[in-house]
């Protein structure tokens, strides 16, 4: 093999490393959990928002044709959601700014995700998987707020 | 045809090598800009 052959294989083996330690360094150090998919609990059929602990909180969240239910989700800051997600119908998607909450709804399935609110402050979040005429109205928001005394959804 | 062997021995492609080593520093500048993005988002 030619020296300069080596010396790219050698320095992209290297960089493959390097980004592969980074993503193993935030799994681990970072603690930022990647979607999981449950596929041994029955799908819900209604949202639910329910506290768990100090500060943590159960959101089981039901998408469809066209609107997220609940779309308006209202938690003190610092708040640590549980987020359950499915669908109705067709498969949805979910996504969060400002947040690393990328989610596909799926009929029939639960994906979840857990995301925590440091700040205060509206967290929108939208339907970014094309699921028909009315898919750039499918969209909701995460209310953050200092000061809150219950939790609150609204459709 | 002496001279022509030499030269193919003595040739290294330094501006493959340097466009390479840009190429990687460029990967890892826009890798590194969304990882960092991502992380700072929680």
């Amino acid at each position: 093999m030619d020296k300069s052959e080596k010396l790219a294989l050698i320095l992209s083996l290297l960089l493959l490393s390097l980004f592969f330690g980074a993503i193993v360094y935030a799994s681990m150090a970072r603690n930022i959990e990647v979607p999981t998919c449950i596929t041994d609990v029955e799908p819900f059929l209604t949202d639910t928002l329910f506290q768990t602990g100090p500060n943590e909180y159960e959101l089981q969240m039901v998408a469809r044709m066209w609107a997220f239910q609940p779309s308006v989700v209202r938690l003190p800051k610092g708040s640590t959601v549980n987020l359950y997600l499915t669908s109705q119908d067709i498969i949805h998607g979910f996504k969060v700014e400002r947040k690393n909450v990328n989610l596909m709804a799926a009929p029939g399935a639960i994906n979840y995700l857990q995301v925590t609110f440091d700040e205060a402050g509206e967290y929108n979040f939208a339907c970014h998987e094309f699921c028909g005429a009315a898919h750039h109205t499918m969209a909701g928001r995460f209310v953050i707020e200092d000061e809150i005394n219950e939790p609150q959804t609204a459709e | 045809m002496g001279a022509d062997q030499n030269l193919d021995e003595e040739f290294t492609p330094k501006g493959a090598v340097a466009f390479f080593i840009v190429l990687l520093l460029f990967f890892i500048v826009v890798y590194f800009s969304i990882y960092f993005q991502m992380l700072s988002w929680g």
